[in-house]
């Protein structure tokens, strides 16, 4: 996808992040310990060239494990963290030089727990936030009254922070978020530990009303597969700091190739069958399973196209002898993808 | 306009530790208490020092001063230079910094909201030991203009030293005892509970770097010799430049510090 200037509402170029970060050594003694003697530093590579772009009113999600370099983008698109090398433009706006108009424009959400005041009640919590993000005062008690019942938090906006459940402090994370009417909001890992009813209802809510209905660009970090296969236009499969694979969920899953695995149940067929489904043009590869005393055979071939392809496999078993019992088809999940395009790139590494 | 922006999130920042503080039930009873105790103790810590050491009194009568006024308009000033130095250092913490810092937030602002609460209680403070000194004691201070200039500037000169502490702490990540040791110099060198003359010359010399001693002597020629800005003007400059001073390189090296935290990516690490 190609995105004009005016579209493009985050640009990452090359966006490095390195850390210095003191060498563990078991070894060391108290001594050396105390006195900090003998420390050894190595350069840890956090995101490693990252260029990526993210459209206007575009749900973008950031999809790698723990320590893939997720939560380290998020700081440096929201001025947190300096990059080493290459830059990010944020609304048209350099996180380098330009950090206040980019903050200016933006929403943030790092944590549950973090920027809130646990003795304030949530109501309170949002209003403080509301006039450190510029919010017109005339404007801001009506968006946290809209806020706090579109994410059904009125009743419990006037107790304490302190009190809230872990989903009731995501919902306000998240009312927090949409405090300032900004044009972006990052948002890093808005569900995670949360039940999976309440992870579905800020799913839909981030979905439906964030981006569909109010046309807000989101940046979200997850580590759930299917988090950002259900809600996000694009992803960004992240390891270790690179950028492993860019799409939408179902390009990603298309790049696997075998796009769709059949398994067929047939009576009756020779034990070469596969051999046979095999050259076949479109199946990548043709394995039987299981084949018991009765001559029932399941067979699984991987198929890249469909188109033809299946009535093939259909014409080859028949003519070979055999009855179809059924046949199953089964698409590949992001998982499939992603665990392929991390292992991938992990055995990649050690080659190197 | 943007102006009224800053102001108005200072207010709110008031607002919030005004919200925050009185959460805690008993917070206010036992600060009440504090202050009324440190009231009494330091009038009568005055009247006992000043009573048994003649060569302190002689001292500072020819200063115009006795030393029960002496000590209470030393610790009521002082009530604001402690605070200057811990209100940033104490509302840098995890927890919320970055949040802070990652709203549209100027320095000076986070600067200042900070730190409100903690002078409007350190007036709390002021005002607790003037009303126990006149009450009590039966002094009788001069509350003139000339006090509240000074007053700023020996802020402002403390707020430099406390966001160097601030900039220590962000990248040490502990809590730095350095500004604190400043301090507790600061009161040894600058008068707080003697005059400096009794000092030996090369400390006296020091004091002259020290802000705590321009606004403690500035103060009590304000407040219990009613000396107006027009008579205390000369050192009053002194104190400005040492404010100007230790505001900019207050002000640099927490740029600085918040800068480094940055490019280290350690701003929330504690």
């Amino acid at each position: 996808m190609v995105f004009s200037l005016a579209d493009c509402k985050i640009e990452t170029i090359n966006l490095t992040k390195t850390f210095l970060s003191e060498k563990e050594e078991e070894s060391k003694k108290l001594l050396d310990h105390l006195m900090r003697r003998d420390r050894k530093h190595e350069i840890k590579v956090a995101v490693d060239h990252v260029n990526m772009k993210v459209g206007s009113g575009e749900l973008f999600g950031l999809l790698g494990p723990n320590g893939a370099g997720k939560t380290t983008m998020i700081k440096m698109l929201c001025t947190l963290i300096y990059p080493t090398e290459g830059t990010a433009l944020v609304n048209g706006y350099d996180v380098r030089k330009e950090g206040f108009m980019v903050r200016r424009s933006i929403s943030t959400v790092l944590g549950p727990e973090r920027g809130f005041w646990w003795r304030l009640s949530g109501r309170q919590n949002l209003e403080f936030l509301a006039a450190m993000y510029d919010v017109p005062r005339s404007v801001a008690a009506k968006r946290i009254g809209e806020l706090l019942k579109l994410l059904d938090m009125e009743r419990d906006a006037d107790r304490t922070f302190q009190k809230y459940s872990m989903g009731q402090k995501r919902k306000l994370t998240l009312a927090k978020a949409l405090l300032p009417d900004a044009a972006v909001l990052l948002l890093d890992e808005p569900t995670i530990g949360l039940d999976p009813t309440i992870s579905r209802d800020i799913r839909k809510f981030i979905r439906e009303k964030v981006v569909r209905e109010d046309g807000k660009t989101v940046l979200l970090t997850t580590h759930y597969m299917e988090e950002a296969d259900q809600i996000c236009d694009k992803i960004a499969i992240i390891h270790e700091g690179k950028v492993a694979a860019v799409g939408t969920p179902s390009e990603i899953k298309d790049a696997m190739k075998e796009k769709v695995t059949i398994e067929l149940k047939v009576m009756g067929c020779p034990t070469n069958v596969c051999e046979v489904l095999g050259v076949i043009e479109g199946v990548t590869d043709a394995t039987t399973i299981s084949h018991d005393s009765s001559g029932l055979q399941t067979i699984r071939a991987g198929i890249v196209s469909m188109e033809g392809t299946l009535q093939r496999i259909i014409e080859l078993t028949l003519k070979s002898g055999g009855k179809i019992q059924s046949i199953r088809t089964e698409a590949p999940t992001l998982e499939d993808a992603f665990v392929k395009l991390t292992k991938a790139k992990l055995i990649g590494d050690e080659e190197r | 306009m943007s102006l009224l922006r800053e102001m108005w999130k200072i207010f709110y920042f008031l607002k919030r530790d005004l919200m925050n503080w009185t959460s805690y039930k008993t917070n206010f009873m036992f600060s009440l208490v504090d202050v009324v105790i440190a009231s009494f103790t330091f009038g009568y810590l005055g009247m006992a020092a000043g009573a048994g050491n003649q060569a302190v009194q002689e001292e500072l009568r020819s200063l115009g001063y006795t030393y029960l006024t002496y000590i209470l308009v030393g610790m009521s000033v002082d009530a604001y230079m402690w605070q200057s130095v811990a209100a940033i250092q104490e509302s840098i913490n995890p927890w919320n910094v970055e949040e802070i810092l990652v709203s549209p937030i100027r320095l000076p602002t986070f600067v200042l909201g900070s730190s409100l609460f903690g002078y409007i209680w350190s007036t709390f403070y002021f005002a607790a030991y003037l009303v126990v000194g006149n009450l009590y004691f039966h002094i009788t201070f001069t509350l003139n203009a000339a006090l509240l200039p000074v007053l700023a500037a020996g802020i402002a000169a403390m707020v430099g030293l406390s966001m160097i502490g601030a900039a220590i702490q962000i990248l040490t990540k502990r809590w730095n005892p350095v500004v604190w040791i400043l301090h507790i110099v600061g009161n040894f060198v600058s008068g707080l509970w003697y005059t400096i003359n009794i000092l030996p010359t090369s400390v006296q010399i020091a004091s002259q770097f020290f802000p705590q001693y321009y606004v403690l002597s500035l103060s009590r020629l304000a407040l219990i010799k009613g000396a107006s800005m027009l008579e205390i003007w000369p050192e009053y400059l002194k104190l400005l430049a040492v404010a100007i001073l230790f505001l900019g390189i207050g002000l640099k090296t927490f740029s600085w510090g918040l800068s480094k935290a940055k490019r280290q990516g350690s701003l929330g690490h504690f």
